[in-house]
């Protein structure tokens, strides 16, 4: 059985990860991102964050390096993120919550600064519109649309880290991107009237 | 294929399920080209977004954890005070035993003390008178002495 710290040492190309404090320095970003981008809530990103790392290391010993670490990682908080999201329990709570991270403003955060400020409202507006677009969508196609265009996940990977068959990461991809099309050819049309 | 991509093949195309067909008409296609690059921005753009606020929330908490090492030592303090506080009044009744003790002690010296000056045939003051008279058993060996 291949050690998973000798995997992810191999993955990163960086020095062998000899403990498990490298690894959740490496991959905790990644995670973090997904889970933030999934349920745009940081202080639960947070928490499933930390949860994620505990489950995984929980579970090192029946980690069999058939997967990169990212994926076996994405596997566990895709995972934590569906059971997060099916708890009826919580949704109350997670209207309640305040520390939601506002969509218009996660819209500021646009990568090239250099635009000019007609250029930039409109970047803005369409990270907006993605970002609603992908909220609104059904939970295994939110999560496929995040793998594939916020963690440049291929579609076999996205296949182990859901456990989903190919054809139904396809399809689930498919109609995903075409309702954030249509939310921003939508807020496009608005803008010009 | 002159006509434009539909909808369906734009998205086709971002998912990398496109037809060698659909492929030529993009090549040729100025409008159709324009259309998918919008699409890829603002899926770039999504990415970059989600990305800048996932590393700023992680800094957000980064910062908030250096706190949370303060409230480490915070607590340390807190429970060395507490240890403190309730290890202060044993010590003081350890002392007052202690004390109690010694004073116990010296009161059963001095009265051995005294019992063993009140034992004695003669009072302490007149002892150097003792060796003078003849009844004190020193004075009869000095007797005895003398008369060989």
């Amino acid at each position: 059985m291949l050690s998973w710290m000798a995997v992810a040492a191999e993955e990163t190309g960086a020095a062998p990860l000899d403990d498990f404090d490298s690894v959740v320095r490496v991959y905790r970003p990644k995670i973090f991102r997904y889970i933030l981008a999934s349920l745009r809530e940081h202080d639960t990103a947070e928490n499933l964050t930390q949860e994620c790392f505990v489950k995984a290391y929980q579970a090192r010993e029946r980690f069999r390096g058939e997967a990169r670490v990212s994926t076996w990682l994405m596997q566990i908080a895709v995972n934590l993120v569906r059971d997060h999201c099916s708890n009826s329990r919580l949704k109350f709570w997670k209207r309640a919550l305040r520390t939601a991270v506002d969509v218009s403003a996660a819209g500021e955060w646009v990568a090239d600064r250099n635009l000019s400020p007609e250029a930039a409202a409109v970047a803005q507006q369409r990270v907006t519109a993605v970002w609603s677009a992908a909220e609104a969508l059904p939970e295994r196609q939110r999560t496929v649309f995040l793998l594939r265009f916020v963690e440049d996940m291929e579609v076999l990977e996205i296949v182990t880290a859901t456990g989903m068959a190919e054809g139904t990461v396809k399809s689930h991809l498919f109609r995903a991107l075409q309702a954030v099309r249509i939310r921003i050819e939508s807020t496009a049309l608005k803008a010009t009237k | 294929m002159n006509q434009h991509l539909s909808s369906k093949q734009i998205v086709e195309w971002m998912i990398e399920d496109h037809s060698v067909e659909a492929e030529h008409h993009v090549e040729s296609c100025a409008e159709c080209a324009a259309q998918i690059g919008r699409l890829k921005d603002s899926l770039g753009m999504f990415r970059g977004a989600v990305r800048e606020t996932a590393a700023h929330f992680s800094e957000s908490q980064k910062v908030f954890a250096m706190p949370k090492r303060w409230m480490a030592v915070l607590w340390l303090t807190a429970a060395a005070a507490l240890v403190t506080v309730t290890a202060f009044p044993v010590y003081k009744v350890q002392e007052n035993r202690q004390k109690a003790a010694e004073i116990v002690r010296q009161d059963a010296e001095l009265m051995e003390q005294v019992n063993a000056g009140l034992s004695e045939g003669v009072a302490a003051p007149m002892k150097p008178l003792e060796r003078l008279v003849s009844w004190g058993p020193a004075a009869k060996r000095t007797e005895e002495k003398r008369s060989f």
